[in-house]
């Protein structure tokens, strides 16, 4: 397979639509964001009759600043004089012979793709073989590959709106060039014609004979859709028809729509060969990186393999190591527990030493009745005593601090020279580190 | 492109796909076929090596602990005799409240009631609390001190009340006393038997 430059180049197509008077044309580029237009140009015609040749000198002229590379893809839009319009519908009720459907020899015409067996109504678009070799001639001639010449109608059909009726008609072109084309519900084109009339009353009987020549169920109410032309022109067709503006229409635009739908003219070249070479490139190139990182993961994978071995093998040999290791942290870690409780404990007020501190105070006749000690809280309440004595006697000891007077307990309250302090013990033992152990296992 | 998608695809959709489907199915093959178990290998990888990672360091770790093992080891043996060492703390409470009624009845205490029997976890260490009330006479309190320090299995009173009543006609007074008593409880072995490491397959 040959891999080619351009197709990792930006992809270009030529639009070309020629009318009986003037030619447009349209230089396409395909970005990440969808197809742009570079250049659009149109170009009059001296003369109707101008043939093909004469069109080629003037289409090298206007393209010769823009730059597109040789080969690209051209499309032609050809009028109804170039490229017919038939519906084919092979319902088992109305069995029509293709040949008959057109005024040429199947063999003279090339034809767009159709479906033989299909019986839903087909749309089939022909034009002469003189006129596909001309054509496919000037595009060659100028360095372009003619890829397929669409029919004018296949332009304008997203233009139009969606409306009930069995068919639509669209008017559309200029002064000088004038066209009809007529589509079916389902929006495919039914028939497409050049309207020669150029006053009001003969361009309303041509819309209606072509109406006629529809086998349509009835003739009235289809809407008239009118884009690009002159009010002039349809004063008389306002009396007949329901007439439609469309505004706002660019060629430029519809070719682009064009571009990206999947609408088939009369295809001459397929186009699509170079996105199979494309998506085969690609799927080369993501073998290739795809086989790399395989064998990265292959080569990683025998890596891996023997450090599990190896991680296995060493894991072996120091579990009892491991173990004996684990059990010494937490035989430590027991250890400075339980000397962190023994210090926690020891840290707590001796319960005896308040009391011891406090007895001198009670001497005769008072008498000690009630001890309590939580914590630091002292309580102490007696009989045949007062409250001050014993309260400048905890002062002067220095080792309470908030001394108050408490009510006594209920089982004194019967009793004669109650008295009572509450006060916190200031003094304790000497409190072993308790952090000591701890940090030693740190 | 879509509509030369559209068109390859209704005529020659084998082309377009036949050697990305080859590609694939290439890959996926070698894939399978020879490292398909190359995430649970990874993943394996990674485990063994965050678990030796973690013995080294157990190892690092335990070379200072030896040290430092030795440094509190007669502390702890001291506070080890002296604690209730069972290999569960209800029958280090069970021993406490036996040890202490036996203590209370050696000096001479009366109407021994023993109550709440509690423990708390202090680490791997746990604080045993035992209530206690009974009766006596101000002349033996001294003793009980002394006597609780001095016993095999050491105990502390955490907290006291004490009501006298029963003033007799010589001053002498019979006292009702409620205490909270603590001592420590100590596992035998290490609290935990470390799990055997997973051998190979």
């Amino acid at each position: 397979m040959k891999l080619k430059k351009f197709q990792f180049a930006r992809q270009q197509h030529i639009f070309v639509a020629l009318a009986a008077s003037k030619l447009f044309v349209v230089q396409l580029q395909q970005r990440f964001t969808g197809w742009v237009c570079l250049h659009n140009a149109e170009v009059t015609l001296a003369k109707t009759n101008e043939d093909l040749q004469d069109i080629s000198v003037k289409l090298r002229d206007v393209t010769a600043t823009w730059d597109i590379p040789v080969g690209t893809w051209i499309s032609w839009i050809m009028p109804s004089d170039i490229v017919g319009v038939t519906s084919y519908n092979k319902a088992s009720e109305q069995r029509v012979e293709i040949e008959s459907l057109f005024p040429f020899a199947l063999a003279d015409l090339k034809v767009s793709e159709f479906d033989v067996a299909n019986t839903r109504q087909q749309v089939i678009y022909w034009a002469h073989n003189d006129w596909v070799n001309e054509v496919a001639k000037v595009s060659k001639q100028i360095g372009w590959s003619c890829d397929e010449i669409y029919s004018r109608a296949q332009l304008f059909q997203f233009i139009l709106p969606p409306h009930p009726a069995e068919y639509r008609l669209l008017l559309e072109g200029d002064d000088s060039d004038r066209y009809l084309h007529i589509f079916a519900a389902n929006g495919t084109a039914v028939r497409s014609t050049k309207v020669a009339a150029s006053n009001p009353a003969d361009l309303a009987v041509i819309v209606r004979r072509e109406i006629g020549a529809l086998s349509a169920k009835s003739t009235d109410n289809f809407p008239l859709f009118v884009c690009n032309l002159p009010d002039h022109l349809l004063e008389h067709a306002r009396s007949v028809f329901d007439v439609r503006r469309i505004e706002g229409v660019e060629l430029r635009e519809l070719m682009i729509r064009l571009l990206q739908s999947s609408q088939t003219g009369i295809e001459l070249q397929p186009t699509y060969l170079s996105l199979i070479d494309k998506v085969n490139a690609y799927s080369l190139a993501f073998a290739m990186i795809g086989g790399i990182l395989l064998g990265l993961m292959v080569w990683h994978d025998g890596v891996l393999e023997t450090e599990i071995e190896d991680g296995r093998r060493q894991m072996r040999l120091n579990t009892a190591r491991y173990q004996t290791a684990k059990a010494l942290r937490q035989e430590t870690v027991k250890m400075a527990d339980v000397i962190a409780l023994k210090a926690s404990i020891a840290s707590e007020p001796p319960v005896f030493m308040p009391l011891l501190e406090l007895f001198p105070a009670f001497t005769a006749p008072a008498t000690l009745s009630y001890y309590d000690i939580k914590g630091k809280s002292v309580r102490v309440a007696g009989i045949k005593g007062d409250s001050s004595t014993l309260k400048s006697f905890a002062e002067k000891s220095g080792k309470f601090a908030g001394i108050k007077t408490m009510v006594p307990p209920d089982f004194l309250k019967e009793s004669s020279g109650v008295f009572g302090l509450e006060m916190q013990w200031l003094n304790s033992n000497p409190v072993p580190d308790a952090g000591t152990a701890q940090k030693a296992v740190k | 492109m879509k509509r030369d998608l559209f068109r390859i695809l209704r005529r020659n959709a084998i082309k377009l796909v036949s050697l990305p489907a080859v590609v694939l199915g290439v890959l996926l093959f070698i894939y399978y076929q020879y490292i398909d178990n190359y995430m649970d290998h990874l993943e394996e990888a990674g485990g063994i090596a965050l678990r030796l990672e973690v013995m080294e360091n157990e190892f690092s770790y335990s070379k200072n602990l030896e040290i430092k093992q030795a440094a509190i080891k007669p502390e702890y043996s001291d506070i080890r005799f002296k604690s209730f060492e069972s290999v569960s703390v209800e029958m280090s409470l069970s021993e406490m409240q036996n040890t202490l009624t036996s203590l209370l009845q050696s000096l001479y205490f009366e109407n021994i009631q023993i109550g709440k029997l509690t423990s708390t976890q202090h680490g791997y260490a746990k604080r045993l609390v035992l209530e206690a009330q009974f009766s006596a006479v101000p002349q033996q309190i001294p003793r009980l001190e002394s006597a609780l320090s001095a016993n095999q299995r050491a105990m502390r009173i955490g907290g006291l009340e004490i009501k006298a009543a029963d003033i007799s006609s010589d001053g002498g007074a019979h006292l009702d006393i409620s205490a909270q008593f603590l001592a420590i409880h100590v596992h035998p072995a290490s609290p935990e038997i470390p799990k055997p490491l997973p051998q190979s397959r």
